[in-house]
């Protein structure tokens, strides 16, 4: 399945990535960045949305040598309650100067003790 | 109808000795809560309606669609229909923060029901309801609970970590739910659910209160402008925690019917109330209720009784007491109840 690809401007400014989940669940999350030849460019970062600390990180400068790099977020959700009719979702927002570039999401029912999902994107040129 | 007086109310300790079966919500949410929570879809209730098929929108799009369908069937009232919704979590669900839930519970807790039935077979009378239920306090509600989302915050982070380790050794193919079955995964998950227990067990006893209401619609045929509002009902409930040991709770509840001959003169009042001693897992109570309908004599009940939870999912009640009627002599009544419901997850192997 090729990967959604996400397009931000080579010479435009600052790229950060928000991590955010929905459904008023609770997530857990490892945001790495991968190469164009399969080797992990950096680790962005991981964290919880349940804390103080954002879930926002910046991605590399220049912000062209990102073109081509994959987004890899490795999200875990647990629900606070069992019951019917439970959801999830995470959603993986790019933004550059603060404009929303583009984002990739997954959202589901959730019926398990937690579910780990990957949201994954392709940045490209503009 | 008997008018209850609020010195006599107030000297009966109040509850069902017959007592009524548990909504499956009801169940979920705490042993403690039995017979006294308001019900989870009072449109359900009012109708004496238990769905098999309960549609729960998750987004105001879905809404939309169920709406058009009603009005393209020329607002047709369906035989057979049941929904549950919160409006909170419908309008902004998918991406509503658990911050944000906390930031404002009572519009997320809130839950409106509707549904239909066929009421009359030969005629194909059809009856109609609407129902809101609110939470005022919740204090064992999971999301608002900061140490038991610290935990789960935790272990969310280990599962994570763990799982992690094992997949992000390669760049992703795609996106989507992954599935990992190891032991060191399984062992954390297993303690989502210990978590959950003991998250229950410590808010056994916390204060809650809840309000309901609904209204019911009876229509000569199956069209929806027919229909006309012919029962209103409304419930009230409470819990207060009394030391570690202990909890109070309360339930009140009425409703005003259209008679036979068209007047809203029939009315019902009940009220219940219940006082705990022990733990989640095994308690003694003493309770008592009073139901007055139309000009009916009130009925009194009074009794004690206990609830042991041996293993999860798996309740036995037992209950003694007597029952009064007007100046009829008491009648002695017991009660032996076993219950159990589904586990929270089920697992197929």
């Amino acid at each position: 399945m090729p990967l959604n690809k996400i397009p931000i401007k080579p010479n435009g400014g600052t790229v950060t990535v928000e991590i955010a989940f929905g459904f008023a669940q609770v997530g857990a999350y490892n945001l790495l960045l991968w190469n164009k030849a399969g080797t992990i460019s950096k680790k962005l970062g991981e964290g919880v949305n349940t804390d103080n600390i954002p879930d926002t990180f910046t991605l590399p400068k220049p912000t062209k040598n990102n073109i081509g790099k994959i987004l890899d977020c490795l999200a875990t959700v647990i629900t606070p309650t069992i019951q019917a009719g439970n959801r999830y979702r995470v959603d993986m927002i790019v933004r550059q100067d603060g404009q929303e570039c583009g984002r990739e999401f997954d959202e589901g029912p959730i019926a398990t003790r937690s579910i780990t999902t990957r949201v994954a994107a392709e940045l490209t040129a503009k | 109808m008997n008018i209850l007086t609020p010195t006599c109310a107030a000297l009966l300790f109040i509850t069902p000795l017959a007592a009524q079966e548990p909504s499956p919500g009801d169940m979920r949410s705490a042993n403690a809560r039995l017979n006294f929570s308001v019900p989870d879809a009072p449109a359900f209730t009012i109708l004496n309606y238990t769905p098999s098929v309960i549609i729960r929108p998750s987004t105001v799009k879905e809404v939309g669609l169920a709406v058009a369908d009603f009005v393209r069937g020329g607002s047709v009232l369906p035989k057979a229909f049941a929904a549950e919704f919160s409006p909170g979590l419908l309008v902004g669900g998918s991406t509503l923060t658990i911050r944000q839930y906390n930031a404002n519970p009572f519009w997320y807790r809130a839950r409106i029901s509707v549904a239909s039935r066929t009421f009359d077979d030969k005629t194909g009378r059809i009856q109609a309801s609407l129902g809101l239920r609110l939470t005022l306090t919740d204090e064992a509600d999971p999301r608002t609970d900061r140490a038991f989302i610290q935990d789960l915050s935790n272990l969310a982070l280990s599962i994570n970590q763990t799982i992690a380790r094992k997949v992000q050794i390669a760049p992703p193919t795609g996106t989507g739910p992954i599935n990992v079955e190891a032991a060191d995964v399984e062992a954390l998950e297993e303690e989502v659910d210990r978590l959950r227990a003991k998250q229950r067990d410590e808010k056994w006893n916390a204060n809650i209160a809840e309000l309901a209401a609904a209204v019911r619609f009876s229509s000569t045929d199956s069209l929806a402008r027919n229909a006309v509002a012919d029962k209103y009902q409304a419930w009230i409930a409470g819990s207060f925690r009394v030391a570690q040991w202990g909890q109070f709770i309360f339930n009140l509840s009425g409703s005003l019917e259209r008679s036979a001959a068209l007047r809203l003169d029939s009315s019902s009042i009940a009220m219940n109330s219940r006082f705990y001693f022990g733990s989640n897992s095994m308690k003694v109570y003493g309770e008592g209720q009073i139901v007055a309908v139309d000009q009916s004599p009130a009925l009194y009940l009074f009794s004690v009784g206990g609830e042991i939870n041996p293993i999860s999912s798996f309740w036995l009640e037992f209950a003694a007491g007597f029952e009064k009627r007007g100046k009829d002599p008491a009648i002695i009544r017991t009660v032996f109840h076993v219950r159990w419901s589904l586990p929270e997850v089920f697992a197929f192997p």
